[in-house]
């Protein structure tokens, strides 16, 4: 047992939590209401802030600190989701974009944030047993919303809009219900991987991160569970394994997402296509 | 404090001059193909080192410099739109394979740029995992061409795509280059001339000269030439084009090129201008020319070029005045205040929505 749970696989294994809980938001918002969100990572790091400096500042423990910092992310997803969820495809991708960029910016001039040094000493509170078991819980959640009636409510939106509105569907609501979950999610995930590096800077949530999460979810197959879980490993973990090719990594990203999108446009694992 | 707001007047129209010169090549293809061409910041910067290449190795002449980081960015531009884009538009056999080749040798030029040829066959691992990858490559490339779905895309495939070309090119030419900032020769030195007070770089005149001269040229090939008349048609209806005799596939491909000559030009005076390029800085550049074309009014060239000087003039007035540390902020709070008040933007045409 000890060979193959040893503490470098069970760091892999908290990190693909961690990231599933992240993509699981994202796909909640890209993949089942069809929002295409470019600022994903914003939300992460707003949930890793948050939780951070209500641990160090203000002394809470842990679990109290963790729901708390999802619960500021999903707040700051509602109150960007009023504005901007009226826009559609490329233009609230490209919103989403510039809600990402501020946040960096912003997080990089507060003081409290100790601006481009980012906070170092963050209590190591996440144990991989406690990222898998809220990874799994998150992945129930997910599985249950989705055949409920609000999740047949945001597929009905990313199907066509017109229609679902004519339908009697608040799209607006919905929509905004959607981001600001996915982004609860978002920031969720960025708390437990704070715990789990000890320090965050602005640096690490930038645009790029963004990317390599809409690379999990496009890879596994958008609106997808399992694909989700699939792609939030092996993105996680190839890496790891091919460490002699680090320095291609984000080279394999791009030709990553070409090739899927040119080729298997639904995923590894999806079997449904997203319409904007 | 006249001084100061003429000087950073000028400073603003040269960041806005370069601004609008890259807006253009946005807001042309997405009049054409109705996709924001993300990997249009990263051929910005690709002409900024090509010019950087040709400068420091053959010659330092201004005009040779900017005509030829111009045509070699014009034919990345049309690589890209091929490889990324076309395949999405109609999955082809021919085009899927194009697809798959350029991919591969992507790769392969990836994994060669980090080892010597000598040493080329001492990691069998490198050409393990290029096999490897050849034989997923045909897999997929099989499974698409076996499926009954034999349609376009959808426009989140083509943006996903588009940044995944945006991150293939800035990444290899920093696999190639190396990540460091590269430090641009002097090519032109024009002086200062003072009126009183105020002190006036020729340089920045130059920089603005220059992007007016492009976009006078590009407004003739747009409203003048057969071509252009071609791509307006194009983007006002591509099937009513098509039944025109207008091949849309060619002038989809004639606007990547143009688009991406603009921005090599915009690289290469970003070059002249600050002295310095690193791979990275696409990015950043991209999307403030983005914001500057959703600003003017996407789709509209006089659009991109108004956007443009106003986000430039903008920046460097909230830089110089209110707070240095928010560059980059001001920006996106511009894009994000347009995309709430006006999403259409300045020139732009409501669109009206088909059911």
């Amino acid at each position: 047992m000890d060979l193959i749970f040893n503490s470098y696989v069970l760091q892999i294994i908290t990190m693909c939590s961690i990231n599933i809980i992240i993509v699981l938001g994202l796909n909640l918002i890209t993949g089942v209401t069809g929002q295409l969100s470019l600022g994903h990572a914003a939300f992460a790091s707003i949930g890793a802030y948050a939780s951070t400096l209500l641990m160090l500042n203000l002394g809470l423990p842990f679990f109290l600190a963790l729901p708390l910092g999802a619960l500021v992310a999903g707040v700051s997803g509602f109150f960007l989701g009023v504005p901007i969820l009226r826009l559609r495809g490329d233009y609230l991708a490209i919103a989403t974009l510039g809600f990402c960029e501020i946040v960096r910016v912003v997080f990089l001039n507060l003081k409290i944030t100790r601006g481009a040094l980012g906070i170092s000493g963050i209590p190591h509170h996440t144990t991989p047993l406690i990222a898998a078991v809220l990874a799994i819980l998150s992945i129930a959640f997910m599985f249950n919303m989705e055949n409920s009636r609000f999740g047949l409510a945001l597929k009905s939106i990313r199907e066509d809009e017109i229609a679902s509105e004519m339908m009697g569907i608040n799209i607006a609501k919905y929509k905004i219900m959607a981001f600001a979950i996915g982004s609860a999610f978002a920031g969720l995930g960025g708390a437990l991987y704070a715990c789990q590096i000890t320090f965050i800077s602005p640096v690490d949530f930038g645009f790029m991160k963004s990317v390599e999460q809409l690379c999990m979810l496009v890879l596994g197959g958008m609106g997808s569970i399992v694909g989700v879980v699939a792609g939030s490993i092996i993105l996680t973990s190839i890496p790891e394994l091919l460490r002699f090719a680090s320095e291609y990594r984000m080279v394999m990203y791009g030709i990553v997402l070409i090739m899927i999108m040119a080729f298997r446009p639904q995923g590894l694992f999806g079997n449904i296509k997203v319409n904007l | 404090m006249l001084e100061t707001v003429v000087q950073q007047f000028l400073n603003g129209l040269t960041l806005g001059g370069i601004y609008a010169l890259i807006a253009l090549g946005y807001t042309m293809v997405y009049g054409i193909v109705k996709l924001i061409n993300f990997a249009h910041g990263d051929i910005f910067m690709l002409g900024a080192f090509m010019g950087l290449m040709v400068a420091s190795q053959f010659t330092n002449n201004f005009f040779i410099i900017v005509i030829v980081a111009m045509a070699i960015c014009a034919v990345v531009g049309l690589l890209v739109e091929k490889t990324a884009y076309r395949p999405l538009r109609e999955s082809k056999p021919k085009n899927m394979i194009f697809t798959a080749v350029v991919v591969v040798l992507i790769l392969a030029v990836a994994f060669i740029s980090k080892t010597s040829v000598a040493n080329l066959f001492d990691n069998p691992s490198i050409f393990i995992g290029l096999a490897v990858f050849i034989v997923f490559t045909a897999w997929l490339v099989r499974g698409r061409l076996k499926s009954s779905n034999k349609g376009g895309s959808s426009r989140i495939n083509a943006l996903i795509s588009a940044i995944g070309m945006s991150i293939i090119i800035s990444n290899m030419v920093a696999l190639i280059r190396g990540p460091q900032r590269a430090t641009y020769p002097e090519v032109i030195s024009l002086g200062n001339i003072t009126f009183g007070t105020i002190t006036i770089s020729m340089l920045q005149i130059f920089i603005i000269l220059s992007s007016l001269v492009l976009m006078c040229i590009l407004y003739v090939v747009v409203h003048k030439t057969k071509a252009g008349v071609a791509m307006r048609a194009v983007s006002q209806n591509a099937d009513a084009a098509r039944l025109m005799g207008i091949n849309p596939n060619k002038i989809i491909a004639f606007t990547f090129a143009m688009g991406s000559a603009l921005a090599a030009a915009a690289g290469v005076l970003v070059g002249v201008y600050y002295t310095v390029a690193d791979p990275t800085m696409g990015n950043m550049y991209g999307l403030k020319a983005f914001v500057a074309a959703v600003l003017g009014g996407i789709g509209s060239i006089p659009g991109a070029m108004v956007g443009g000087v106003i986000l430039g003039v903008a920046e460097v007035f909230g830089v110089a005045f209110i707070a240095p540390s928010f560059r980059d902020a001001i920006a996106f709070g511009i894009l994000i205040l347009i995309l709430i008040v006006k999403p259409s933007g300045i020139f732009g045409s409501k669109a009206k929505e088909k059911v």
